[in-house]
């Protein structure tokens, strides 16, 4: 997944409405009518937010008929998800050697780590 | 130590180390030592700049076993030594590097030994102002993961 891409889904699901529109759209289709009532918004408030989303990738529009329904497109979503995952290794790698480096800091303190552990601070 | 997995734009760590928290502390902030452990396996950190206050920044350079640089940079936004570090970081590859994470890391003394938990909350750049402007909490995506299942569900 490019920055730019990543970037863009995140700054999509930045926006509390936009997340809970997704969340709409995971049960189902939905016209634009359907998505705007439970938030009470006017038509063109949710207009905007569907076309942040679209731009983003995150759904799509039908072509046929007037009412166009929105459908969530889950590709973008799961990128993230293993974007994270890869970042999340990542830190579990560095937390290790976080962990290795105080050893190794604390035995040269100890002279050696040979001497038993006094509490000693710097 | 465990990592959660809660959601999908925010990572927690927790880990017990054998150590005071004010080494806990200085590893975190003290450039003599960041270097030694910033970064995956296999990884190496230069720092540029490192200016521990509130609104300072630390300047560094991490260099990939494969040669590849990713310049980062952080501002410090909270610090209580030698418990708690709050900083948002921009890294990156050189040519695109706006990806934002607020990072809280805080750390807690047991006797002898001190638990860290590092918070991480993604953003973008452009998200994280979005977010600010309408004064939404860190622009969580917590139902992310939860949305992406229903998905796997779904989909025939």
């Amino acid at each position: 997944m490019s920055v730019s891409q990543l970037d863009s889904t995140l700054a999509a699901l930045a926006d509390p409405t936009r997340r809970a529109i997704l969340a709409q759209l995971a049960l189902g289709e939905r016209t634009v009518t359907e998505l705007a009532e439970p938030f009470e918004m006017t038509m063109p408030a949710v207009t905007k937010h569907l076309k942040v989303l679209e731009k983003a990738g995150l759904i799509e529009r039908g072509r046929a008929a007037q009412t166009r329904p929105c459908r969530l497109r889950a590709a973008p979503l799961r990128e993230v998800a293993d974007w994270v995952e890869d970042y999340r290794q990542a830190w579990e790698e560095s937390l290790d050697r976080l962990g290795g480096y105080l050893e190794e800091l604390q035995a040269a303190e100890r002279g050696g780590g040979r001497v038993r552990k006094t509490k000693r601070r710097k | 130590m465990s990592a959660k997995p809660s959601a999908a734009n925010e990572l927690s760590f927790t880990r017990t180390y054998d150590a005071p928290c004010v080494l806990l502390f200085a590893a975190w902030t003290d450039p003599r030592h960041i270097g030694n452990w910033w970064g995956p396996e296999g990884f190496t950190t230069t720092t540029r700049a490192m200016e521990v206050k509130v609104g300072g920044v630390w300047d560094y350079v991490m260099h990939g076993p494969d040669g590849t640089d990713y310049p980062g940079r952080a501002v410090y936004r909270e610090i209580e030594k030698p418990k708690r570090l709050a900083f948002s970081h921009v890294g990156g590859k050189a040519e695109d590097p706006h990806l934002t994470c607020e990072f809280c890391v805080t750390f807690e003394e047991l006797g002898d030994k001190t638990r860290l938990t590092l918070r991480m909350i993604f953003s973008s750049a452009r998200a994280a102002a979005h977010a600010r402007e309408l004064g939404a909490e860190g622009g969580g995506i917590e139902s992310l993961e939860r949305l992406a299942r229903a998905l796997d569900e779904t989909a025939s």
